[in-house]
């Protein structure tokens, strides 16, 4: 059952229900290791940063006056707090040898959802039925942890592949590759008129986080008395990534021995940034290859990217560049909202889900 | 007047130099109600004078109010002065005078109001170095003697004697003449040939007809003396066309009825929407079936079938997951 805060019922939920649906909130769900995204069948879309925080001391609870922080609040105050990011690689981190971290992981987790739910307003008498993107190729532990925590703040759930609902989201069920670029995955998804199998799927590791790490190395390289934190480098890069061949230089002031020096990072953030280009193109080769020869063709002009990372500016240009190069052609699309793709997919799953499904599920 | 037998009753208006009165309009026409009984029992003729001032509001526009009640003053003294102490005068919405004569036969009438024209035309004003000259109309009723008086017959026709004379440009008498009688009532007091008025209609139809041929700029055809048929197969026509017409705009008028209706049903639906929706604060469902709809969340749907063979997929993948899970979690 839901233990979810919720809003007070509106008068018309006590006159009965009209539609089959009534009484029922699909919640369509993208956790994801950087951001999570939720969109809901009352029209709520929110999205919150993948962060937990808890204060860590007496001192620090009085000072914030929350047991719990959540997203850009908990990233702010982080050092008032335990920060937990409890996704990584797009699952939850429950792996580690050490118990309290995993403990603490899948509090964080929970805590997450349950704020993403409760963000979704779900009325006091409504059902919530939720689809949660996972990535492509998770392992069954992982997604049997997420089914865990999720159990205890929806009525019933349903986990899908990320990439499938990107696409199921766009209404392009046939003959498309699809590119979710994650913090945690690059997830590549080929759609031919069925579900998409594991041999439609792959997921690749060379994704946000994996920028933010080249960008750091690059920059310790070539500056090395540069001083940046995590934060910094993520805000670094959101703000100036791109992988176009002409950009303006990107000057960015940071401390060095305590005193704020300017430094000209464009080579370095369009270096970190096109590193992920030759991954996905290997990726989106496999699953052009391996499929029927006469639709190749039409499958390569068929690339939708979507997904955070798909906001790198030129990143488009810069697949289809590497597509002519490597596979003889290709044309890739964004999707109009990046963030929301996933959600938005998962969400029109749900509501498409038949209801005995959701039932037999419980 | 003082002298009159009923006269005392009422109060008199000192008005002229002469020291004579006159009666106010309610006690004129008491008087000449009175007198017109006795003219019908005794049979003795009277004469009704209405007289009225030219131009009188354009006098007192031009030279001040004091000048038109002097004018009136000079006018009603002339009205004495023509006039027998037996003789009734009064005056009605002040610039018009009412002059009852019994016993006064219609050719003494008229040398009356004669009389009384050039008395007031020897009348001058002095109004500054400008001399005025007053002119007077006068309407005149009679009734010979033996010929019942009734008071509102001779109001209304010395009222209609006076418009005359006033028409005509005023300083003049005019006598009532009774209009000439209708054609119904000269048909009826004439015994006619019917086949000669039948003739008469049939050539005022036939040069109808012609104008109307003649006002299109069309040549008038010959008939051959079947006016009357061609006209009621025309009239005919005209009536089914005008039908067809009617019957027309009649469906349009159904048509745009039920259309309004069912706009009418759509604004109802609208506004109870909006309605609940202002019930719910902020929390929209309204917002919410739109955003549905924007998504591709509604009912319509090309690509059913491999939908919900898909959603049967993902449920069987995780209802697999749940049985692993439930496997995984039974004990030994």
């Amino acid at each position: 059952m839901s233990q979810v805060p919720t809003e007070e019922s509106p008068e018309s939920a006590k006159e009965g229900p009209a539609e089959p649906e009534a009484g029922v909130l699909y919640v369509g769900i993208d956790l994801g290791t950087s951001r999570t995204s939720v969109a809901a069948s009352n029209g709520v879309r929110v999205t919150l940063a993948s962060f937990v925080g808890y204060p860590k001391d007496v001192v620090s609870k009085k000072l914030l006056k929350q047991d719990v922080l959540y997203g850009d609040d908990a990233i702010e105050h982080r050092l008032s707090l335990d920060l937990y990011r409890p996704l990584e690689h797009g699952v939850l981190k429950v792996t580690s040898e050490v118990a309290a971290e995993n403990e603490g992981n899948l509090r964080a987790s929970r805590d997450l959802l349950v704020e993403a739910i409760r963000r979704a307003r779900p009325r006091r008498d409504e059902l919530v039925y939720a689809v949660i993107g996972a990535p492509a190729q998770a392992s069954i532990t992982s997604k049997n942890a997420i089914i865990d925590i999720a159990r205890e703040c929806v009525d019933s759930v349903m986990l899908c592949s990320e990439p499938f609902a990107v696409a199921y989201g766009q209404d392009m069920l046939d003959d498309v590759l699809v590119i979710d670029i994650g913090a945690g995955t690059v997830d590549l998804c080929r759609m031919h008129g069925t579900m998409p199998e594991d041999t439609d799927q792959i997921t690749l590791e060379t994704a946000g986080d994996s920028v933010d790490a080249n960008l750091a190395e690059l920059i310790r390289e070539n500056h090395p008395g540069a001083q940046f934190s995590e934060k910094m480098l993520k805000e670094i890069k959101e703000r100036h990534s791109s992988v176009a061949e002409v950009m303006q230089p990107i000057l960015v002031t940071l401390p060095v021995a305590g005193k704020p020096t300017e430094f000209d990072l464009t080579a370095e953030i369009q270096a970190a940034c096109r590193s992920i280009v030759p991954p996905i193109v290997d990726g989106l080769g496999q699953l052009v290859g391996s499929f029927d020869p006469e639709f190749q063709e039409r499958l390569k002009d068929r690339v939708l990217l979507a997904g955070g990372g798909s906001q790198i500016k030129g990143l488009d240009l810069a697949i289809e560049r590497e597509m002519v190069e490597r596979l003889g052609g290709g044309k890739v699309s964004r999707i109009e909202e990046p963030l929301y793709g996933g959600a938005n997919g998962a969400l029109k799953i749900a509501h498409d889900m038949p209801e005995e499904f959701w039932e037999r599920l419980k | 007047m003082g002298d009159h037998p009923r006269m005392s009753q009422f109060p008199s208006v000192n008005f002229t130099s002469t020291g004579r009165g006159l009666f106010s309009t309610e006690e004129i026409l008491e008087l000449m109600r009175g007198e017109c009984d006795r003219a019908r029992r005794y049979a003795y003729p009277l004469v009704l004078l209405r007289v009225c001032v030219d131009r009188l509001e354009q006098l007192g526009d031009l030279y001040g109010y004091e000048s038109r009640e002097r004018v009136l003053e000079e006018v009603g003294g002339v009205l004495c002065s023509v006039t027998r102490e037996s003789d009734m005068l009064g005056c009605i919405i002040d610039s018009q005078f009412l002059a009852l004569f019994p016993h006064t036969p219609a050719e003494a009438g008229r040398a009356l109001a004669e009389r009384l024209t050039q008395a007031a035309g020897r009348l001058a004003f002095h109004q500054g170095v400008a001399e005025v000259k007053i002119t007077l109309s006068v309407g005149i009723a009679l009734r010979e003697a033996g010929v019942g008086a009734q008071l509102e017959e001779l109001f209304s026709e010395s009222a209609q004697s006076l418009e005359l004379a006033l028409a005509a440009g005023g300083n003049r008498a005019e006598v009532y003449s009774a209009p000439a009688r209708s054609l119904t009532s000269a048909m009826k007091a004439v015994p006619a040939d019917l086949e000669e008025i039948g003739a008469m209609l049939d050539s005022m139809l036939s040069e109808r007809v012609q104008a109307m041929f003649e006002s299109v700029g069309q040549k008038v055809p010959d008939f051959g003396g079947h006016e009357q048929e061609v006209l009621a197969r025309a009239v005919k026509k005209m009536e089914e066309e005008r039908e067809l017409l009617v019957s027309q705009h009649r469906e349009e008028m159904d048509t745009l009825s039920r259309r309004m209706e069912k706009l009418a049903e759509g604004l109802e639906i609208t506004e109870e929407e909006l309605r609940q929706a202002l019930a719910h604060q902020g929390f929209d469902p309204g917002v919410a079936s739109l955003y549905r709809t924007v998504q591709g969340l509604g009912a319509e749907d090309a690509d059913e079938d491999l939908k919900r063979a898909m959603m049967s997929k993902i449920f069987e993948a995780n209802l697999e997951l749940k049985e692993e899970r439930g496997e995984a979690g039974q004990p030994g």
